[in-house]
């Protein structure tokens, strides 16, 4: 037991101390998990929207799809990623392999399926709840698009933290295309594994403690984002 | 093209049918009275149905419904409606206003965005347009749906039983808003359960009871000495569906 506490002490005085090895690995985390989140955005929110409100052959099979991609293992997507920019890949020459674009496009590829399938659902609810509304005071299909994701706003902004959730804390694909190189691709989950695998328990108790915190942070950010939408009737 | 003094209303050989079973049916039926007309009939009798297929909300089975001559689309159209039980974005007061004059830009210039904020002075929530529209009390909320569908200057304006929930005042003023606009070009077509309201606004009546017109014509006229049993049985407050 006094090994524990021992290790939670040296622990929390890395924390304390704003270790610079601690803060770098939690600094490339966040800068990694964040782009890939805003550009995951930016292609599966259109999509999610398209898939919610239209009709069209082919629509079920890519909802399908979409969803089960959500429940992608990880290492299969650093697979697959690593296979696509290794040296002999198809896009080898772009020289990306154990760099964080390589780790910013294998989480990518994990968050695009949970924000497509849950824009996806949301902006389907919302064609349902809106469609006579919309048909009543003729509103320009072209501006409808615009109003789902304004009204949808709250619920989006929890769904880009799940997407990022899944992202800060996925340690298979990075592991893989990153290669957890010091100063370059290590990234929190990536230096937990390996401190662990060396004995080194206090900085990656260091590090699990902070990505508790960040877990936490955007736990509690979204449940205050909805008691903001219920408070201002925006629920 | 749209006629400007007094748009109308044509239905041929209407049919609207859910899993087989007909809900409403009508030969022909002309409206192009000018001010208000007003849709009586006990509950389920198809009113309101019939406003959502002139809307183009719901699509008939077979027959034709003309506005001005022109076929109902569900994309153009000069036409808006209030519905009985108004939905609101989850936006403040001014954004539901100001969605509805949207057409090709997101953002409104400012001669739209005046022309919103005088509609909602016009209806009495000036004063709430940061307000979140679902935050509204009931009289509160039709007055914002009346708007909504004003501020598009429709030519025909469709209203199911806005007042049906209200208190006198409101009803009032909402009546007021109405009758203004019908005497300034708009046809408006009215479904209500309140014969009083019904004598009070409109100039023409229609009886529809399981869901085939029975009566329609000038609204003394209908109230003093209608034709139909079914009317009769109406008004004397005898006809339950």
């Amino acid at each position: 037991m006094d090994f524990i506490i021992e290790i939670f002490n040296l622990a929390l005085e890395l924390i304390i101390s704003f270790d610079e090895v601690v803060f770098e690995i939690v600094w490339l985390s966040i800068k990694v998990s964040f782009t890939a989140l805003i550009l995951s955005c930016l292609v599966a929110v259109p999509l999610g929207t398209v898939l919610g409100l239209n009709r069209f052959f082919g629509r079920n099979f890519l909802i399908l799809l979409f969803n089960t991609l959500m429940g992608l293992p990880p290492v299969v997507v650093g697979l697959s990623v690593y296979l696509i920019l290794s040296r002999s890949g198809p896009l080898g020459w772009m020289n990306f392999l154990y760099t964080p674009y390589a780790m910013i496009i294998a989480q990518m590829i994990l968050i695009i399926p949970i924000v497509t399938s849950l824009t996806c659902q949301k902006v389907e609810e919302l064609f349902m709840e809106y469609r006579e509304l919309f048909l009543s005071v003729r509103v320009k299909k072209s501006q409808q698009f615009w109003v789902y994701l304004l009204d949808a706003r709250y619920a989006l902004l929890t769904i880009f933290l799940a997407g990022f959730g899944r992202a800060i804390s996925e340690v298979g694909a990075v592991i893989i295309v990153g290669g957890n190189i010091d100063h370059v691709t290590r990234m929190m989950t990536t230096a937990i594994a390996m401190h662990t695998s060396r004995g080194d328990l206090s900085l990656a108790i260091a590090l699990g403690l902070i990505l508790l915190f960040i877990a936490l942070l955007v736990n509690l950010t979204v449940f205050i984002l909805k008691v903001i939408a219920k408070r201002f009737g925006y629920d | 093209m749209i006629n400007n003094i007094h748009p109308t209303v044509e239905i041929e050989n209407l049919n609207f049918s859910y899993k087989g079973k007909p809900l409403l049916n009508i030969d022909y039926l002309k409206i192009d009275k000018p001010g208000i007309t007003v849709v009586l009939g006990p509950n389920g009798a198809g009113k309101s149905l019939l406003l959502k297929l002139i809307q183009g909300i719901e699509k008939p089975t077979f027959g034709q419904i003309r506005l001005n001559g022109m076929p109902v689309s569900d994309k153009e159209g000069h036409q808006c409606m209030v519905l009985q039980t108004p939905t609101f974005l989850r936006l403040s007061v001014y954004q539901n206003i100001a969605v509805c004059l949207r057409r090709d830009n997101f953002f409104l210039g400012q001669d739209q965005k005046n022309e919103v904020l005088a509609m909602l002075e016009k209806v009495g929530l000036g004063d709430k347009i940061n307000l979140p529209a679902r935050l509204l009390s009931g009289g509160e909320k039709q007055k914002l749906s009346l708007a909504r569908a004003l501020i598009s200057r429709p030519k025909i304006l469709l209203v199911d039983e806005p007042t049906s929930t209200i208190d006198p005042a409101t009803t009032s003023f909402i009546e007021d808003i109405i009758k203004t606009r019908a005497e300034n070009d708009t046809k408006i077509i009215f479904v209500t359960h309140d014969i009083h309201q019904a004598l009070r606004l409109a100039r023409h009546a229609i009886m529809i009871y399981k869901g085939n017109v029975v009566e329609e014509g000038d609204v003394e006229r209908f109230f003093k000495t209608p034709n139909s049993p079914h009317t009769r049985d109406y008004l004397a407050g005898k006809l339950l569906r």
